[in-house]
């Protein structure tokens, strides 16, 4: 009799240690392996993403700021703050994140995605704990999919010319010149002006002199990088009835 | 009676049944239920569908920090071979990556049975890219898949679910693949492109100038020669001298408004510019 209940309990003990391991351990080991997997695709979602802005930003640099590339781009990132933070609370909903993406998709190009961009960020209302873990980043990587289409409108194309050419940098001597710059070199801002008479400039990269004067003309370049402004002075000293060569000018010290 | 008394708890016929059972539930649901739903193997399609999305884009991207690479400085700086060898190298791993992901993730079909060789497709990969660039081979040199897992723990803790969701996990390692690709180019354009200009030009100077005619003042950038490279080569015979800053003296003999200075940059692909003084302003 003993033995009977003895092996009765093992049973019992074999079966709901049978049922616990297999619905408990299996559905957190899928769980953990998910997370892995997710935490990998975001992490790579991330780095692309702001590899994007940051090439946005570099083109609208060498394009001289033009505004129609800057409001893109700032919507870009407006749109990019946004789908981050409804990520983090998990609120990434058709009703809140649509109005914003369709009306950045019809102001470049009109046309209806409506349908595609809803079926895309519909919401998993189920009870699967797996595909509940999986559909946020779902539909955090379709809305970025959906801000980030029209990018390329902003893309932009260099030309195809000699970009580089010879030309005289002193009286003596001559040196490369560069029309334009690839976008990966940062240029520090440079601005020339006037500092004994009044600048009377449209533009930071010349200035204009008074041609019947003779009085000296004294004039400073700045050149600001991101840790650093180097200034230099130079003196011109026009003659009556003689013209002003190319480099007719002298470093002067900065008192 | 007889079995209302055998199907007491206490008696092992009712536990050893419900373990029966219990068996046949797993064997079951391990290898025959549809765990998903057609309306959850949708969210679940799609959620692949995402990171297969971000893996061509990767690999799309790869192919156009490639092409819109500027060349400048191609012949001045003696750039050609390094574009060549940027533009062979990123051609062979897009084609490699683009063959890997056909044959091993495109279409591949998932069996509890059959394990799946993760190492060796990254192992294919890794094998031909430090062939390919020294700066590669030193990359990977440490390089180790998934912290260290075996092929049979990757097996074991990525596909031995349902087959969609070993999917997903299998999307990731494309998505990784392809990734990988595309930090490679990057890297290979960064070091042995973007790095050697930079650094070549880090020695520009800012010079005025003056136009006489419209009374203005200028400024420009000038950037130095190679001076390895760099030879005066018309007139014929004439001694080649650089400044501190590296730009080219011009003999004064040359000063003057009729002679053509041919300068000469003996690269791999020669390159010759000529400049006519124009020293009337």
């Amino acid at each position: 009799m003993k033995t009977k209940l003895y092996i009765s309990i093992f049973l019992w003990l074999a079966f709901i240690i049978l049922i616990t391991s297999y619905s408990l351990k299996n559905e957190e080991k899928e769980l953990n392996a998910i997370s892995k997997t997710k935490n990998s695709v975001l992490n790579a979602q991330k780095e692309y993403y702001a590899k994007k802005l940051d090439d946005a930003e570099v083109t609208i640099n060498d394009n001289g700021n033009n505004s129609r590339d800057r409001k893109v781009k700032d919507t870009l990132e407006m749109g990019t703050i946004l789908i981050d933070s409804l990520f983090k609370n998990n609120e990434i909903e058709v009703n809140i994140i649509m109005p914003y993406l369709c009306k950045y998709h019809n102001s470049v190009e009109p046309q209806d995605d409506t349908d595609e961009i809803k079926q895309c960020l519909e919401k998993y209302e189920g009870n699967s704990e797996i595909i509940k873990s999986i559909d946020n980043l779902r539909r955090y990587q379709y809305s970025y999919k959906f801000l980030y289409e029209h990018f390329y409108k902003i893309d932009w194309k260099s030309c195809s010319f000699d970009r580089v050419v010879v030309m005289q940098s002193s009286d003596t001597t001559i040196a490369f010149d560069l029309i334009g710059t690839p976008n990966y070199v940062e240029v520090a801002e440079k601005t020339i002006q006037f500092i004994n008479q009044k600048d009377n400039k449209e533009n930071n990269w010349s200035i204009k002199f008074d041609k019947n004067s003779t009085e000296p003309i004294i004039f400073q370049i700045n050149t600001y990088t991101k840790t650093d402004t180097t200034r230099k002075r130079y003196q011109i000293k026009p003659q009556k009835g003689k013209k002003l060569k190319t480099f007719d000018y002298e470093e002067i010290e900065i008192k | 009676m007889k079995l209302i008394k055998k199907l007491n708890p206490l008696h092992p016929i009712l536990p050893a049944i419900c373990l029966l059972i219990a068996f046949a539930w797993v064997g079951y649901d391990s290898f025959f239920r549809e765990k998903y739903t057609e309306e959850e193997k949708n969210f679940f399609g799609s959620a692949i569908g995402g990171i297969k999305n971000l893996s061509d884009e990767y690999l799309s991207d790869a192919t156009n920090t490639e092409r819109d690479l500027d060349d400048y400085f191609t012949y001045e700086y003696c750039m050609k071979d390094n574009y060549e060898k940027i533009h062979f190298v990123s051609s062979a791993l897009r084609t490699l990556t683009s063959r890997l992901i056909k044959e091993n993730f495109i279409n591949t079909e998932i069996s509890r049975n059959k394990e799946i060789s993760i190492h060796s497709i990254f192992n294919s990969y890794i094998k031909e890219a430090i062939q390919l660039d020294t700066l590669l081979a030193k990359k990977y040199q440490n390089f180790e898949l998934e912290n260290g897992l075996s092929d049979k723990e990757i097996n074991q803790i990525y596909f031995s679910h349902d087959s969609i969701q070993s999917a997903y996990h299998l999307a990731r390692f494309e998505l990784q693949l392809s990734k990988m690709c595309y930090e490679d180019i990057e890297l290979l354009i960064n070091q042995r492109v973007k790095n050697v200009i930079l650094e070549k030009i880090k020695k520009s100077s800012t010079i005025p100038y003056i136009v006489d005619k419209t009374g203005e003042i200028f400024i420009h950038t000038t950037y130095p020669f190679d001076t390895v490279y760099t030879k005066i080569i018309l007139p014929k015979g004439l001694e080649t001298k650089f400044n501190k800053k590296a730009h080219l003296i011009i003999p004064s003999s040359l000063r003057n408004t009729t002679t053509k200075i041919g300068i000469g940059i003996n690269c791999s692909s020669d390159k010759i510019y000529f400049y006519q003084n124009n020293y009337e302003n």
